[in-house]
């Protein structure tokens, strides 16, 4: 034990050379620390005086729906401090001004019921957390085939009530998208946009090279994206097709002839002929490309907004979103680029074209009380239907209205040359199947499964089995519970 | 000492005055913070998590009893578990020793009559005041592949440097090279320690005819095993721990190769609402964590040499 | 073994007989290289953060002009402005907090005699070893029970509770090398516990409480996984927060990526500078209470 006695006056001998010494210097110092908060505060003030922004219409960021983080921007786009409702989820990019017009024109409609619409980044793990601290916001926009794992764990309102109530035609939406919102015969939701996805090239760039029109099946385009690709050594300097980028990871099994699930959406339906000859065709491509290290230590050099890779032509064909259009318009209108159905398998060329859709619904979380609900409902009515804030965001944003009547709507139409396009893709438009564990499934199983594979850590015949049988038990888990809840 | 409290104690018994007693009260009440802190803090949470991790929770339906559930998945069942025990252990097996010896080795030379001591001893430390998460998005920008400080600095070697956070086989080393960058840290310690070793042993040993080797090694070394000790332990629970970087810098990719334990608990807790799974994920990482510390002290305490003391002046 | 402190060591030295050979200067070499590949990551974010945006790509490191440019697009971009107040609050509460109360706690471990003191003092220090990720969820859970999600609470309280065996220990460490005869004519004069802890000890122990309020600021200023945890509100977020919002949205935008990242390491760097004696004090303390 003795030395632990020694230890202790060792530090004892420390602490009181530390307080000889810092007595004695303890008015230096303070004046040091003094000094070093006077300067920082007034180098933050003057920061700030130099460079806070002029206005609040600099803001940045692909608005995408599709993917997992489509990031806002974290400020309040509109509404006061004491606004009644609190709207989480507003977007950035092209997708701020719309709907900050929208928001403050219904401020200055409804004094009584005034929403303050706030961007919130990684929306959905931080809902979720709010409404678990029981402080959940008043009004949200989520993904919807995210709306059942939601609606299951109690997070949003049934509205079922609310619509019958007031009468709403349930058949003015793509039926797609209001089935989306529904779980066991409830309405949690009502959609907001909707989005699918072709094959946008830069057609600069192909008919520079005497490509008349872009490739109709899988195997034409592994080839031309081989042709087009361009690498400096080891490096790419071009990508010509990127089969894995954009936003179409679980498009191609749908491409193929495949479905997801199967059984009521309680079993996964990707270990067979279909789902291995697609990830081996995805693979090739990954291969001639340089493997998946190549290709991130690419995409690191693409820049944001106006120089985004598909108009400088870094990319040249990939699958993505319908709002990719909003961006062109802004940024890009000089750029020839045209979109095309996506490629799919000789075989399958002949059932015509396929696309994917997804898109965003407006909810009402649950724990918030019937007077804030009730205005919540109206806002949100307004917001989803009223053909102002739809067309405002569907003409500024490129962000298709999931109402068929205002997609037809020719200012949406005549807003952008690919709309029309697009709108016509609908009828072919797949959607991802509901089941409780939206999140998982999706984003953690079947979006990343390929990656297995490209990395080498697993063939193409293990990735599919491995991923499949992970499903079965997250599926077997999320069905479990939502039964028992 | 025990002896000499039994005797205290008797001779204390029969003097319970009204003074000892309210000297007793204002103790308690002057570190009751400290009581009620741990007690809410640490030691109920931990009884609780015990219950979480015997349950299905997701925070908004009440708790769901399913026993021994959760740790059948995590042992049977969950592959990334065991992926995310390899991915840290890796990490802790190569971060904690070399930082360790690096750290050591820059006292060493720190220790020497150097001019502008305390001027290098800054620059040596200064990463271990950078908040982590703007030393992470520093490194971010370090480690890419084109244009990145690292590979163009390796390219004046002439080597092609691989693409670092982008690569499964990379990734870890280029989070264990990051980590090596805050040896500072652990710098400051070794360096007071060492200039805490009374100059008579050296020139005792001197007398004796000893090498500098020789003085290293019996000397510096032992004096300095029980620093270097308590650094290894203290490294050893803070990078089973690592969160902030894999969570910034790569988001646990790719394919997994930076998905660390406490990353992965992390987001069966916040992103899939399994409470119950994160609490045992939690308990096993606990007994993980124990085990390893009572090893490293069954193992190494013997040899760490306790005798100073002596040459306090 | 006799702790240096910056003055004694000086004393150390003078009495080191180290023969100045060749093995000498090959040792100062790569100290000071060593030194430059520390160095070189800072002087490159600084380097970055000034180039103006069509450079940030280029070999040259050097700017052909500075320019402030990105620090003005950094905060165009993110409300750096809110985040800095916020973690400035938090902060200073927290160190407030933590000053108080460690300083309690410690007095009551170093000068009030009361059953049990020292296997309970022994019991805090080995709480230091309790990996933190263990309560990480269930105190979450307290916290949601209380309501207190998306509020600074679960970011303060703690610190009002003791705010963590190494504050403790290190007050206690240094109340108990005050001199005895001070509070005992305070108690003549009738002061109570409270009052000489707050009138006498407080005063005597500048040192170690500028010590302890540093390190709990830069605690509080480089907390990222609290944060993360109970804000969700972006209105609330700290400054590390913001910094990884910005990097998730802004991930390859290296110029004001670099100035954000700048001006959140910046103040810590500062006042490391600025009182790096009270950093290597506490340092060398925790680091040899083994």
């Amino acid at each position: 034990m003795s030395h632990e006695t020694d230890k202790q006056n060792e530090i004892y001998e420390l602490v009181r050379e530390m307080r000889r010494e810092g007595c004695r210097m303890t008015r230096r110092d303070v004046l040091r620390l003094g000094a070093f908060a006077g300067i920082s505060l007034a180098g933050i003030a003057s920061l700030v005086e130099a460079c806070a922004p002029a206005g609040g219409n600099q803001s940045s960021g692909v608005g995408s729906s599709g993917g997992k983080k489509s990031g806002p921007q974290p400020t309040k786009i509109a509404g006061g401090e004491n606004a009644l409702l609190t709207y989480w989820g507003a977007w950035g990019g092209t997708a701020l001004q719309p709907e900050k017009q929208s928001i403050e024109k219904w401020n200055k409609d409804h004094p009584d019921m005034q929403v303050k619409a706030l961007q919130i980044a990684d929306i959905d793990q931080k809902f979720l957390v709010a409404v678990a601290g029981r402080r959940p916001p008043d009004i949200i926009k989520l993904d919807r085939f995210m709306l059942p794992g939601y609606a299951l764990s109690g997070a949003i309102k049934d509205l079922t009530d609310r619509i019958n109530a007031d009468k709403i035609d349930v058949k003015q939406w793509f039926s797609a998208c209001m089935n989306e919102t529904k779980l066991n015969g409830k309405y949690y939701g009502l959609p907001w946009n909707t989005d699918d996805r072709g094959l946008w090239y830069n057609n600069e760039i192909l008919s520079k090279a005497g490509v008349k029109e872009p490739p109709k099946t899988t195997d034409e385009i592994l080839r031309m994206g081989k042709e087009f690709t361009q690498k400096k050594g080891k490096r790419l300097t071009r990508i010509g097709f990127d089969g894995y980028g954009g936003n179409w990871q679980i498009g191609w099994h749908w491409a193929w002839g495949g479905e997801w699930l199967k059984d009521n959406n309680r079993k996964a339906n990707w270990n067979n002929e279909i789902g291995e000859s697609w990830l081996s065709w995805l693979q090739e491509n990954r291969k001639y490309l340089g493997g998946p290290s190549t290709i991130d230590a690419f995409g690191k050099t693409f820049q944001g907004e106006s120089q985004g890779p598909y108009w400088t032509g870094q990319i040249v064909m990939v699958m993505d979103g319908s709002w990719v259009a909003g961006d062109w318009k802004k940024y890009a209108q000089k750029v020839d680029m045209g979109v095309a159905d996506a490629p799919r398998p000789q075989d399958m060329v002949d059932k015509g074209p396929i696309t994917w859709s997804g898109g965003f619904a407006f909810c009402i979380p649950e724990g918030i009380d019937d007077k804030k609900a009730d205005a919540a409902w109206e806002f949100i009515k307004y917001y989803c239907m009223d053909a102002d804030p739809v067309l405002a965001m569907a003409t500024q944003a490129g962000n298709m209205p999931a109402i068929e009547k205002l997609a037809r709507d020719d200012r949406y139409l005549s807003a952008n040359k690919f709309n029309k396009k697009f709108v016509d893709l609908m009828p072919h438009s797949r959607f991802r199947d509901l089941t409780p564990v939206g999140n998982e499934l999706w984003f953690d199983i079947i979006w990343p499964m390929p990656n297995d594979v490209f990395y080498g850590k697993k063939t193409v015949k293990q990735a599919l089995a491995d991923s499949e049988a992970k499903a079965n038990k997250v599926l077997d888990r999320g069905w479990k519970e939502a039964e028992r809840g | 000492m025990a002896a000499m409290s039994a005797d205290a104690a008797r001779k204390r018994r029969p003097r319970i005055t009204r003074r000892r007693v309210m000297e007793n009260v204002t103790g308690y009440l002057f570190i009751s913070p400290w009581i009620v802190g741990f007690l809410v803090f640490t030691a109920y949470p931990m009884l609780i998590s015990i219950y979480y991790s015997l349950t299905s929770y997701n925070v908004l339906r009440p708790p769901e009893w399913i026993g021994l559930e959760n740790y059948h998945e995590l042992f049977f069942e969950d592959d990334r578990f065991l992926t995310t025990l390899f991915n840290t252990a890796y990490y802790v097996a190569f971060s904690v020793p070399l930082g360790l010896v690096l750290g050591f080795l820059v006292a060493l030379l720190l220790n020497q009559k150097i001019p502008f001591m305390p001027f290098w001893r800054t620059v040596y430390y200064l990463p271990a005041v950078t908040p982590i998460i703007a030393s992470s998005v520093l490194w971010i920008w370090v480690l890419e592949p084109n244009f990145g400080l690292l590979n163009r600095a390796l390219a004046l070697v002439g080597i092609d440097g691989p693409g670092w956070l982008t690569s499964p086989a990379w990734s870890k080393p280029a989070l264990i090279i990051m980590s090596l960058w805050g040896v500072g840290g652990g710098m400051i310690i070794y360096l007071a320690g060492l200039q805490g070793i009374p100059q008579q042993l050296y020139e005792a040993a001197a007398v004796d005819g000893a090498n500098s080797w020789h003085k290293f090694w019996h000397i510096t070394i032992p004096m300095m095993s029980p620093v270097l000790f308590f650094n290894l332990i203290i490294g050893i629970i803070a990078s089973f721990q690592t969160f902030t970087q894999a969570y910034v810098m790569t988001g646990g990719g790719p394919v997994d190769s930076t998905m660390f334990y406490v990353l992965y608990l992390w987001l069966n807790a916040f992103d899939y609402f399994r409470m119950g799974y994160a609490s045992a994920m939690a308990w096993v990482l606990f007994i993980i964590i124990l085990v390893i510390t009572l090893l490293t002290f069954r193992v190494i305490a013997p040899r760490v040499y306790y005798e100073f003391g002596s040459e306090r002046g | 073994m006799a702790v240096i402190t910056l003055r004694r060591k000086s004393r150390a030295r003078s009495a080191t007989v180290e023969p100045r050979g060749l093995g000498h200067y090959l040792a100062f070499l790569v100290l000071v290289l060593g030194a430059l590949v520390v160095m070189a990551p800072f002087a490159w974010l600084i380097l970055t953060s000034l180039k103006p945006e069509n450079e940030v790509l280029n070999l040259n490191p050097i700017p052909s002009h500075f320019t402030f440019q990105n620090y003005k697009d950094a905060f165009t971009l993110v409300p750096f402005l809110t985040f800095t107040r916020n973690s400035l609050f938090i902060a200073i509460i927290h160190m407030a907090g933590v000053v108080t109360t460690s300083s309690l706690v410690g007095y009551g471990f170093a000068r009030i005699r009361f059953w049990g003191r020292e296997p309970l003092f022994i019991f805090v220090l080995s709480t230091m070893m309790l990996p933190g990720a263990v309560t990480l969820v269930p105190v979450f859970i307290i916290w949601r029970n209380f309501n207190l999600i998306d509020t600074y609470w679960p970011l303060i309280v703690p610190a009002w509770l003791g705010g963590g065996p190494f504050y403790i220990f290190l007050m206690r460490q240094f109340f108990r090398t005050i001199p005895g005869e001070l509070e005992e004519s305070a108690r003549i004069d009738g002061a109570s516990t409270l009052r000489i802890w707050w009138q006498i000890m407080m005063p005597l122990s500048k040192p170690a409480v500028t010590t302890i309020a540093i390190f709990s600021f830069m605690e509080s200023w480089n907390d990222f996984i609290g944060p993360l945890i109970y804000l969700s509100d972006t209105s609330l977020f700290t400054l590390p927060l913001g910094l990884n919002q910005f990097v998730s949205q802004h991930g390859t935008e290296w110029g004001p990526l670099m100035a954000a990242s700048a001006m959140v390491a910046f103040p810590m760097i500062v006042l490391f500078l600025v009182a790096q004696r009270y950093f290597v004090q506490g340092i060398v303390l925790t680091g040899l209470k083994g």
